[in-house]
This record gives structure tokens, C-alpha cells and sequence, in this order.
């Protein structure tokens, strides 16, 4: 009798391992490729749930968007931070386990690679690439969505090339212009970027430097590079990398950086033009490579006063930094619905052009679904994803404060050009990982902690450490 | 009758109250050790819709022992926490002696054990942040020490220097963890009588004295415990150098601790889930036998005679 308790303690045990195992294998085999393309639903025609899964609050204006546009959904929408791989984790052992399954995920330029070319991973998004051909999706957007063998399993509804941020008054003091079509084809060229750099830096006396730090540059060479990082699980320098760490090092060597790390106080105290060096002497920085969303997150809002005394100019390298993507999970429980939201989402004029134009207010959304939160919104002026938007949309961007911001260019023109240079082709999902070696080894290098070829001993091995899948050597 | 049964099923009462914990301790503790036990045995990795991965054997073990890398965090971690743990010690030992001094009858050791503790409550992620911009390249040190007084010529890049940034991690580590520690040993040493001292101070016993020859021995088991707990929470250090130094600990690796280390294989993109379970009882054997050598070290000589 007395064994009875611990028999039932022993069976309940039993059902917690029971249960732990029971939901990995049950939908294990659900996610079946296939050729044939689930087609979406009729747009407006969103029946049945919908599972949303994401990591800033932009998602949810789209997913309350659609929620308007399909009134029968029922949308489940799920934000998860992206700190600590927070998000990244979330999804993935979500999507090997089973299950609790997103319907639709949304992804950063970082790790969007990583996922399009995962087996198993997203759904192609074949049914619904005539339209965008219609409305002129970006090239590069699609690139970043293209799978090794031409299937596209995510798409954009933005497009965030990059390009140079200029100080008006210092290009005034140092060019007596301040005219971006005088100043473009002067740092069109990295040897042009690195002669105008020594002539502000000779003139004023080393307090004027051309950039914050090489690092921002990295960016731009990236995209314009002849190889990938990884070629056949090797990892490989290509020589615009060398030719970087040359750039980086000499920039550095002369002074013409200013030693501050994107994102760190100085940074932004350099944007509003008030960073001292150590010794207090005040250090000014001539321009910031910054892409379409830095203007209104990041110069507009820690520099509002330095409003009119920006310009934009493409820069030495076209490049992109940033972007969102959406794709639908293979093991998704409603694929019609799902398709239908990239659809709407990346493809959709009217819903575009409702991105663009700062229809989606917090009045606008709470109308369709009240319990979003506060001051949820989206605000005029990102540049979409379709080219014949950019187009049609111009003018009207061309009024806008953020036009006012940058002494009066339009940002659409500017990036809308600039969008269609950008090559994503050559981003693999392991970049950011490596990326991010690269530039710890490139700071060794340059601040004379490490030679050269120690530097480069670092990065094999910091990427070897990180993903050893990678053979280094 | 109805007695009877009423007093039999209180047997169950107790099996009735530990179910809760039992179910959750084994759910979410038990079950998931011996997973990672599972899957360091394998070549698992993340893929959607697969879970879990093909036995290996130990294969993961020898390779990882035989891995520059893995030695180089084992040193470092052991490194990282030696270096702030004496220091860490010493300071909460003096503290906790000072707080508890019956000759001294210090004031406002309540405001003191709150401002040392307050380094504690603070998020390691807002002390990463607050250090990484005191000890930039433009940061208040340097503004300091470069402009106000012109001791130094030029700006010291302390996070582009190995030995300044191990420095910098044992010393947050240590201004964390002291306050913390100190008042675990003033408890230990409110509880010793104060009769013993009493008469110590009788029969002319100086300060330093009595505390090497009663407060010490009488402290052990609460040094055993701050030893061990600091040692557990030392080998998995992460969150500090992690957010100080990137996930390489840059500059030369010089401050990749073990669970950093795990946490870059289990991550995207490599996502390595049997290599990063295989860190993680490599760490759990290795703090496992530190912990028991250092029981068998502070055990009572009467109990060692017993056995």
C-alpha cells in the first residue's frame, strides 16, 4: 500500500518526460518541400489564425494593418527582443522542435541569409513574385531572399541602401561649397575620400576628421567585394578585405579618424558637433555612413539641432545597411494566410504607400485593434521596397522634414538611385559572426596592438572559435 | 472508522505536498541535465524540424580538449576568478571583522552594508555599458588624467589592451561580489558567541589574535559556502566580459571564459547543440571535482578521524 504514492509520483514523472518528447516528434515531419506553391488566400480574404512572430514594433503595424485589410483573421502577433540571440534562439529551437510554430517570421539583414538558405526553413514565395515584378521590388531586397538555387523565400517591404552624411557648414569652410553635386565626385573614389581627408585634417590644425571611425567605412566595401566570406566551407579573404585593412590602417596612421565607435556617447556627441579629445581640444566629424533609416532614427533624433546642416552625397562604395524581411515558415500551419501577408506586407501598393505616407498613426491602428500599444505608429518617409513607389512617392517626400533635415535633397531620389547599386548577392548567413571578427582583428591591428599578419591570425581563429563548421585555415 | 481512515490517508499528505516541486525539479532540472548529458554524446545541431543529432561517442570531448581555444578559456576563466576572488576575500573579510567588532562599535554599518552591496543590484549589462564609456578612448579617465591634470601624454586605449581589460573584469567582478560576501560573513560572525571573546579579551587576547584564532576556525562552514558558490558562479562567468569585450573577448582572446565560449557554438549561426552541451559538463565535471576537493579540505579533522 504504501508503495501506491510513490508509483503515482514515478508515473507522473513518467508523463512530464512523456510530454517533453511528445511535442518534438509529432510535427517533426509536417514541413514536406514540394514543387507545387501554396497559393495565397484572395487578398482581404484572411480567414482562420494567422501566427506573427518578430522583434521591434514595426511588424506590428503591419500585422494591425492587415488585421484592417482581412477582418475575419485571427491574428496571433509575438514579439521577442532581439538581445542575446534572444529572438534567434526562440525561432530556431521552435522550428526543430515543433509544435508552437510561427506562421510567418520576420528577419534582419543579419541573419535573413542564414535562414533563406536553410533547408526546411521558409516556403518559396513563387505565387506571388509577379507582382512583384509589377510594382518593381528592389533588386537587392529580392537577392536577400534568393535561395542557392533561384527560389525566392523572402521579400522586403523597405529597401535601406546607405550613403554619406556630410556637415554642410565644414564642407563650406574647408571646399567653400557645400553643394552635394560639387562635393559627390570628390569622395566618389576611396582615394578621393582619403586626399580631401588630409586636406581638412592639414587645414584644421587635426581637429577635423573625415569619419568617426574606419569601421563605419567597412560597411561600404562589404557589398563590393569579388567573394563571399565562405567558399566551400573555407574561409576566404578577399583582397578588398586586405585592401581595407590597408585603408583602415593608414587612415588611422595619419589621424584622419576619429577614434570613436559607432554607437558608443562620443558618437553621437559628434553628430551634434560638441566631442572634445582627451586633452579637451574639440574634435569635429565630417560625415557619417549612415543608411535610410539613420536619418530619422539616428541624426533626427540625438542632432535635432544640427537640422539643415546635413547633406547627402553616394559616397565611395554604394551599400546597405539594416532592413526587415519576412518569409513563411515550411512548417507553417497556415501557409494561404501566411503567403497573403507577405503579399500584402512587401507587395501591396496601397499598403505601401500607407507605410510611406504616415497614414498608419496610432489613431489609425487603435481603430482597427485597441489593445495595441501605446504610441504604436509609423511615421512618413521610409523608403519601400518598390521602385515605382519611390517614383510616385518622391514629390511628396520631397516636403517632408526629413527633406527639410538634409538641407533640402530628397532622401527618396537620393537612396531610391542608390538602392538599385546595391548587391546583396555575396551575404551568407555566417557574415555577421565574421563580420564582427574582422573588425575586432582590424582594431588590433590598427591600434598597434598586433601586426598585420597577427591580426589575421586572430580573426581564423576567433571564426574557427565561433563556427567551427568554417575550416580557417 | 472514519478515524481510522482519516489517519491512514495522511500518508499521502506529504507525498501530496512535495509534488509540486518534485514535478518542476525534475521537468525542468533533472530531465534537462541529463539531456545535455544526451546531447554531448552526439553531433546535434539545430535544423527545423529535426531535433536532436547522431551518438558520437566522446568524440566531442577529445576534440574539444585537444582545442587551443578551450584550453586558452579554461585559463582564462580560472584566471578571472582567482585574481577577484582573494582580493574579493581579503576586502569582506576586513569589512565583515570591522562591521562586527565589539572594540570598534562602528556607526551606520547599515548605510555601509547597503552601499556595498549596491554594485550587486545594479544589471551587468548597465555596469558594462557605464565602464565601456568611463574607460574609452574619450571617457572621463582619459579626460582626466590626459587633460585636467596632464599626467599622461596621450589617451590610454584601455579596451584595445589585453592586461587592461582582464584588470578591468577582475575588478568588476570583485566591486560586485564584495559587499555581497562581506555580509554573509557578518552573519557567520554575529552568530559565533561573544562570550569567546570575552574572555579571550581576559586573558589579554590582542584583535588580530582573536581573529585568526577564533573567528577564522569558527567561520569555516560559512567560508566553505562562500567559496564554493563563488567558485560555481566564478567558472560560469559570462555576462561582464561578454558585454565589456564582444563574444571573442578581444583583444587576443584575452578574456573568453568557458560559457562564452559555449555560448558562440550554441548560437547562430553554427547552433552546435552537442559541442556546446559538451562544454557545458566539461565545466560541470571540472566544477564538480574543485567543489569536492575543497570540502574534502575544510572537513573537520574530527570527522576525518571518524571515517
Amino acid at each position: 500500500m504504501k508503495k501506491v504514492p510513490i508509483l503515482l509520483m514515478l508515473a507522473v514523472a513518467m508523463f512530464a518526460l512523456a510530454a517533453c518528447n511528445g511535442g518534438g516528434g509529432g510535427t517533426a515531419g509536417g514541413g514536406g518541400g514540394g514543387d507545387a506553391y501554396v497559393q495565397p488566400v484572395a487578398p482581404g480574404q484572411a480567414s482562420g489564425d494567422l501566427t506573427v512572430w518578430s522583434f521591434t514594433t514595426e511588424a506590428q503595424v503591419i500585422a494591425t494593418a492587415f488585421q484592417g485589410a482581412n477582418p475575419n483573421v485571427n491574428l496571433d502577433f509575438q514579439i521577442t527582443p532581439m538581445e542575446d540571440g534572444m529572438y534567434l534562439e526562440w525561432v530556431w529551437t521552435s522550428l526543430a522542435v515543433g509544435g508552437n510554430v510561427p506562421d510567418i517570421v520576420f528577419m534582419e539583414a543579419d541573419f535573413v541569409r542564414s535562414f533563406v538558405l536553410e533547408p526546411n526553413m521558409l516556403q518559396p514565395l513563387t505565387a506571388i513574385m509577379g507582382e512583384a515584378a509589377s510594382v518593381e521590388t528592389i533588386p537587392f531586397t529580392i537577392q536577400a531572399g534568393t535561395d542557392d538555387a533561384g527560389v525566392v523565400r523572402a521579400l522586403s517591404y523597405q529597401a535601406t541602401p546607405g550613403a554619406m552624411f556630410y556637415r554642410r557648414s565644414l564642407a563650406q569652410r574647408y571646399f567653400g561649397t557645400d553643394d552635394p553635386a560639387t562635393l559627390e565626385p570628390m569622395f566618389a573614389t576611396l582615394d578621393g575620400f582619403v586626399e580631401n581627408a588630409r586636406l581638412m585634417h592639414a587645414q584644421s590644425g587635426g581637429s577635423t576628421r573625415v569619419v568617426a571611425s574606419p569601421t563605419e567605412v567597412f560597411r561600404a566595401f562589404l557589398p563590393n567585394r569579388t567573394n563571399p566570406w565562405v567558399v566551400n566551407d573555407t574561409l576566404t579573404i578577399d583582397p578588398l578585405m586586405e585592401e581595407y585593412m590597408t585603408f583602415a590602417f593608414n587612415l588611422r596612421q595619419e589621424g584622419l579618424d576619429a577614434e570613436i565607435g559607432q554607437w558608443d556617447s562620443p558618437w553621437f556627441d559628434g553628430m551634434r558637433g560638441d566631442v572634445v579629445d582627451a586633452a579637451g581640444n574639440p574634435l569635429e566629424i565630417f560625415s557619417f555612413f549612415l543608411p535610410t533609416w539613420g536619418l530619422p532614427f539616428v541624426l533626427m533624433t540625438n542632432a535635432p539641432d544640427t537640422a539643415g546642416d546635413w547633406g547627402i552625397i553616394p559616397g565611395p562604395l554604394p551599400f546597405q545597411w539594416g532592413g526587415t524581411w519576412l518569409g513563411v515558415t515550411e512548417l507553417a500551419n497556415n501557409p494561404e494566410n501566411a503567403i497573403e501577408f507577405v503579399r500584402f506586407a512587401t507587395l501591396d501598393e496601397d499598403h505601401l504607400r500607407n507605410w510611406a505616407t504616415g497614414v498608419y498613426t496610432n489613431a489609425f491602428l487603435s481603430n482597427i485593434n485597441p489593445n495595441i500599444p501605446d504610441g504604436l505608429s509609423q511615421d512618413a518617409g521610409d523608403l519601400v521596397s518598390s521602385a515605382l513607389l519611390i517614383r510616385e512617392l518622391g514629390p511628396t517626400i520631397a516636403q517632408s522634414p526629413a527633406a527639410a533635415f538634409i538641407g533640402g535633397q530628397n532622401p527618396y531620389e537620393i537612396f531610391g538611385d542608390a538602392a538599385l547599386d546595391v548587391s546583396f548577392g555575396l551575404q551568407q548567413g555566417t557574415d555577421q559572426t565574421i563580420g564582427d571578427a574582422f573588425i575586432d582583428a582590424v582594431d588590433m591591428y590598427i591600434s598597434g596592438i598586433m601586426t598585420r599578419d597577427e591580426a589575421i591570425a586572430s580573426f581564423r581563429g576567433d571564426v574557427g572559435m565561433a563556427i567551427p563548421q568554417i575550416s580557417v585555415n | 472508522m472514519n478515524k481510522r481512515k482519516s489517519a491512514i490517508s495522511k500518508d499521502y499528505y506529504g507525498y501530496i505536498f512535495m509534488a509540486p516541486f518534485i514535478i518542476i525539479f525534475l521537468a525542468f532540472i533533472m530531465i534537462p541535465i541529463f539531456n545535455t548529458f544526451y546531447l554531448s554524446l552526439t553531433d546535434a545541431r539545430i535544423r527545423p524540424g529535426t531535433w536532436g543529432g547522431d551518438f558520437v561517442g566522446i568524440a566531442n570531448f577529445i576534440e574539444l580538449l585537444g582545442e587551443p581555444m578551450f584550453q586558452l578559456a579554461v585559463r582564462n576563466t580560472w584566471m578571472l576568478w582567482l585574481f577577484n576572488f582573494v582580493p574579493q576575500m581579503i576586502l569582506a573579510l576586513v569589512l565583515a571583522a570591522m562591521f562586527t567588532s565589539t572594540t570598534f562599535k562602528l556607526k551606520g554599518t547599515g548605510f555601509f552594508k547597503a552601499a556595498y552591496y549596491l554594485p550587486n543590484l545594479l544589471m551587468p549589462v548597465t555596469i558594462a555599458a557605464l565602464f565601456q564609456s568611463f574607460l574609452g578612448l574619450l571617457g572621463p579617465v582619459n579626460q582626466v588624467m590626459v587633460g585636467t591634470l596632464g599626467i599622461w601624454d596621450t589617451a590610454r586605449n584601455f579596451l584595445q589592451n589585453a592586461t587592461d581589460v582582464r584588470i578591468t573584469v577582475i575588478f568588476l567582478q570583485t566591486w560586485m561580489w564584495f559587499g555581497q560576501t562581506a555580509i554573509v560573513l557578518v552573519a557567520g560572525m554575529t552568530a559565533i558567541s561573544p562570550s569567546l571573546y570575552e574572555s579571550a579579551m581576559i586573558d589579554g587576547a590582542s584583535q588580530a589574535k582573536m581573529f585568526f584564532k577564533i573567528t577564522i576556525p569558527l567561520l569555516k562552514p560559512i567560508l566553505l559556502f562562500v567559496l564554493v558558490t563563488s567558485l560555481v558562479g566564478g567558472l560560469h562567468m559570462f555576462d561582464i566580459p561578454h558585454l565589456l569585450a564582444g563574444s571573442f573577448g578581444n583583444p587576443g582572446n584575452s578574456v573568453l571564459t568557458v560559457n562564452m565560449l559555449m555560448n558562440n557554438r550554441r548560437g547562430a549561426p553554427s547552433l552546435l547543440l552537442g559541442n556546446s552541451a559538451a562544454i557545458s559538463v566539461l565545466l560541470f565535471f571540472m566544477s564538480s571535482f574543485v567543489a569536492l576537493v575543497v570540502f574534502r579540505l575544510f572537513r573537520d579533522p574530527a570527522e576525518k578521524r571518524e571515517s
